[in-house]
C-alpha cells in the first residue's frame, strides 16, 4: 500500500510490475536529461550576444533538433512496445477466480473448487484493530497461492466498478454483462491492497480490494477448511 | 516536489556505518538500479572534460558546452550499458535460483541437477544450468 506523500509506485509483487518500474526508471532518466538540456540552453541564452536581423533559415540546426529527439523517442518507444505486448501474454493460468462488483462490496468465487464464494466488505473505521489500515482493510481477503499463475474474471451485478491492485500492475473494469480477464503471478507472500477505480455511487471509495498471497500448502489448507 | 533525506546508522559485521538516503515522493533513489553509478559517471566525466577544455582553451563558455555535452552523452550511454549488464546478471541470478530450488527438491534422486545419487548414475546434462 502507499504511505503518506507517496506519489510513486508501490513495491512490486509480480514480475510484470518489476518490468513496469524498470521502464519507468528508464523513461524518467531520458526525461530528466532532456529537461537539464533545455534548462542549460535557456541559461546560456541569457548571456549570449548572437544577433542576426536577416536570419531566414538554418537547415543544419533543424536537422539536428529533429534527429536527436527522434532517437530519444525511439529509445523510449522500443522498451515501451515490448512491455505493452508482454503485459498481454497468456500463460495457461492454474487457478481461476471470479470477482464480481456490487454496490458496494466485492464478491469472489473460486469455481475451480466446489462452493467457495464469499463477500468482501470494507471494515468500518470504528471496528478496526490497532494493526489495521483505515479504509482499505476488508473482512474476507482474496487468497491466492504464491508463484502460481492466476486468472481473475471481473464482472459486475449492477453498475460499472473497476478491480485493481497496483502492486500487481492489474486493473480491469467490472462491467455488467461482460467478463474481463486479468492474469498475474504473485512472487512474494503478503497483503496487497487496491481500491475500486470506477465511480459507482455513494460508497465508491469504501469498497477496497485485498489480495493475500500465501504458500501453496497454506492455500490448499484454506481451501479444505473453508466454510 | 517532496524530497526527504535522512542520515541513518546501522550496525553490521564490520561495525557502525552511516548511510545518507534520499527519497523522492516515496521512492528511494539509491534503490534504483544503476542510478548512482550512471549519474556519478556522467557528472565526473562532464567535470573532467569541462576542466580539461578550459585548461587548454581558457574559454569558459566553450568549456561549459563541452562539459554539458559530455555529461549528457556519458550519462545516456552508461545508463544503457549498465542496465544491459544488470538485465544479464538478473537473468543469470534467476537461473541460479531456479537451479538451487530444483536441487533442494530433487536432492538424492536421479533428477538432481547438481549431485550424483548414491549408487546411481550421473544426472543428465542440462546445458542451461551448466553455463550458469
Amino acid at each position: 500500500m502507499s504511505t503518506w506523500s507517496q506519489l510513486s509506485f508501490q513495491d512490486s509483487a509480480s514480475p510484470l510490475m518489476e518490468e513496469l518500474i524498470m521502464f519507468h526508471d528508464h523513461a524518467m532518466l531520458v526525461l530528466t536529461l532532456v529537461t537539464t538540456l533545455v534548462g542549460y540552453i535557456i541559461l546560456t541564452m541569457f548571456s549570449n550576444k548572437f544577433i542576426d536581423r536577416f536570419l531566414l533559415e538554418g537547415h543544419l540546426i533543424e536537422v539536428i533538433w529533429t534527429v536527436i529527439p527522434a532517437f530519444l523517442l525511439i529509445f523510449i518507444a522500443l522498451p515501451s512496445l515490448h512491455l505493452l505486448y508482454l503485459l498481454d501474454e497468456y500463460d495457461n493460468p492454474s487457478l481461476t477466480i471470479k470477482s464480481m462488483g456490487h454496490q458496494w462490496y466485492w464478491s469472489y468465487e473460486y469455481s475451480d473448487f466446489l462452493d467457495i464464494e464469499f463477500d468482501s466488505y470494507m471494515i468500518p473505521s470504528k471496528d478496526l484493530e490497532d494493526n489495521q489500515f483505515r479504509l482499505i482493510e476488508v473482512d474476507n481477503r482474496m487468497i491466492v497461492p504464491m508463484n502460481t499463475y492466476v486468472r481473475i474474471l471481473v464482472s459486475s451485478t449492477d453498475v460499472i466498478h473497476s478491480w485493481t491492485v497496483p502492486a500487481l500492475s492489474v486493473k480491469a473494469d467490472a462491467i455488467p454483462g461482460r467478463l474481463n480477464q486479468l492474469t498475474f503471478l504473485v512472487n512474494r507472500p503478503g497483503l496487497f491492497f487496491g481500491q475500486c477505480s470506477e465511480i459507482c455511487g455513494a460508497n465508491h471509495s469504501f469498497m477496497p480490494i485485498v489480495v493475500e498471497s500465501i504458500s501453496m500448502n497454506s492455500f490448499l489448507n484454506w481451501i479444505n477448511n473453508f466454510e | 516536489m517532496f524530497v526527504t533525506s535522512r542520515h541513518s546508522e546501522y550496525l553490521d559485521c564490520e561495525g557502525a556505518k552511516s548511510v545518507f538516503k534520499v527519497s523522492l515522493h516515496g521512492r528511494q533513489l539509491s534503490s534504483i538500479p544503476c542510478f548512482r553509478q550512471t549519474y556519478l559517471t556522467g557528472i565526473g566525466s562532464g567535470l573532467a572534460a569541462g576542466l580539461t577544455t578550459f585548461m587548454m582553451t581558457s574559454r569558459p563558455r566553450t568549456a561549459s558546452h563541452v562539459a554539458f555535452g559530455t555529461f549528457f552523452t556519458t550519462t545516456l550511454g552508461y545508463w544503457f550499458y549498465c542496465r544491459y549488464t544488470f538485465a544479464r546478471a538478473s537473468f543469470h541470478h534467476r537461473q541460479l535460483k531456479h537451479a538451487m530450488k530444483q536441487h533442494i527438491l530433487t536432492e538424492g534422486t536421479d533428477d538432481d541437477v547438481v549431485g550424483v545419487p548414491e549408487g546411481g548414475a550421473a544426472p543428465p546434462t542440462r546445458p542451461e544450468i551448466a553455463d550458469a
